[in-house]
């Protein structure tokens, strides 16, 4: 009767835990929110309290990477708009210069925060019921549900269910490398007042899609596997 | 001999006027550009004036690609803001700054659009474009250049068919759909609250897969051109 009585506590106690880690703050957002939950154990020991804050940190991470990934985006739409229009009202190199700089700014803050990220990830185990939800989770049905891009949905889903919550957070940083070379090799051609070629900002411009797509389907799952918890 | 002289007289013609048709202004750039080109005589002009100035329907489809941009531009700092609510909290009065903005410059892309839909509705077909697109090569265009293959078959399933005003419709639509989103949004954000995250998400993708397929519809009248 006491074992029961005991087992129940324990049980009561750590879904009172697990509940606890699926409310982080800034879970419910647009950029691989959410992931951060795949890290730390449950247990209310002092090395959990370390994991748990990595988590912690881990979606910190998330949370400002993806702030200034959608800056650095945000930045790169206003200088198409102003090489789109450069037909009908000219180039003005200052301003596409600045707008160039602060894009390329935002995207190296991008860079460097995945880059703690992965680090931080690295060294934190995972939470194995999340990751156990993950392998779980039907992404099929999913994707037909919310009629998501296949090819997009797809890449996500070779990592979520294998677990692989670090190779997303990987693929995102390889991402953001690419794009800083590009917006790079469009500076260089504006600091000389010279329009960049278009291949490149067609790509630029597919790449920042895709990414951010791909970082949106993995905060979809995310909030799904906590929604329905 | 004679006959030969003038063949050849002929072909160079000819040959002249594709190299014309094919060099736009306005052609190369971000956003279902150069598809002008599959009106009347080429040049993506048609025989409309407004105030003394000849509207093309290239031209629209620039306007209309600026404030697509613009809007997306605002769209993102939007994003940034819900992103960082938890960090920095929300500053409502901004925001609805920042919506008004986005709202402002969809609608006009909408108008724009508008008014090119009905532009290619009224000018004919230029057909050596339409059969430079029925024989251009998709599938090894997809892989070439790596695209996305879902987003890519919506875009040749309008130009395969020679459908560039499908190709208007369709940009038409998703930017009323991210109007109506932006409008929701505004709605809750109006009265100082943030609506669900779906909604943010639904917007998100809009607006990306519309960049995409705007941009692949620029690169195969590029490549269009470039084979010419």
């Amino acid at each position: 009767m006491i074992k029961s009585k005991k087992q129940f506590i324990l049980k009561f106690f750590i879904g009172l835990i697990i509940l606890m880690m699926f409310y982080t703050t800034g879970f419910s957002l647009i950029f691989l929110n959410g992931s951060g939950r795949g890290y730390g154990e449950e247990g209310g020991d002092s090395v959990c309290d370390e994991l748990k804050s990595n988590s912690s940190i881990i979606t910190t991470y998330i949370i400002e990477g993806a702030g200034y990934y959608l800056d650095a985006y945000s930045y790169f739409n206003s200088l198409l708009t102003r090489i789109e229009l450069s037909d009908i009202r000219g180039v003005n190199y200052i301003e596409c210069n600045q707008l160039i700089n602060s894009a390329l700014y935002n995207i190296k803050y991008a860079k460097v925060t995945y880059y703690l990220l992965i680090e931080v990830a690295e060294i934190t185990p995972y939470n194995q019921t999340v990751i156990s939800k993950l392998k779980n989770f039907d992404y099929d049905f999913y994707m037909n549900e919310h009629t998501l891009n296949s090819v997009i949905f797809k890449d996500m889903e070779n990592y979520l269910k294998n677990g692989d919550i670090r190779g997303v957070y990987r693929k995102i940083y390889l991402d953001v490398i690419e794009i800083e070379k590009l917006l790079t090799s469009i500076k260089d051609k504006l600091s000389l007042d010279k329009m960049p070629d278009l291949s490149i900002l067609w790509e630029l411009n597919e790449a920042f899609g895709d990414t951010l797509i791909f970082g949106q389907y993995g905060a979809r799952v995310f909030y799904t596997l906590q929604k329905n918890k | 001999m004679k006959k030969n002289k003038k063949q050849l007289i002929f072909r160079v013609l000819i040959g002249s006027l594709i190299i014309i048709l094919l060099n736009l202004n306005g052609f190369a750039l971000i956003s279902n550009n150069g598809s002008g080109s599959g009106y009347d005589d080429g040049d993506g002009k048609g025989d409309v004036k407004d105030d003394g100035k000849s509207i093309t329907i290239e031209n629209y489809i620039i306007e209309g690609s600026g404030y697509y941009l613009n809007a997306n531009s605002y769209i993102q700092t939007i994003l940034k803001m819900v992103e960082l609510q938890y960090k920095q909290g929300i500053d409502f009065i901004e925001l609805n700054k920042v919506l008004d903005n986005a709202i402002f410059n969809i609608n006009n892309a909408i108008i724009t659009y508008d008014n090119l839909i009905k532009k290619a509705e009224n000018t004919p077909y230029n057909e050596y474009v339409i059969a430079l697109l029925k024989d251009f090569d998709y599938s090894n265009f997809l892989i070439e250049n790596g695209l996305n293959s879902v987003v890519f078959e919506e875009v040749e399933g309008y130009l395969q068919v020679g459908d560039i005003t499908g190709i208007y419709i369709s940009t038409y639509r998703k930017f009323t759909n991210i109007h109506e989103m932006l409008i929701f949004i505004k709605g809750e954000v109006s009265k100082d609250k943030l609506p669900g995250i779906s909604i943010f998400w639904r917007l998100n993708e809009t607006i990306a897969k519309s960049s995409i397929f705007g941009s692949y519809i620029a690169r195969v009248f590029y490549a269009l051109q470039k084979n010419k």
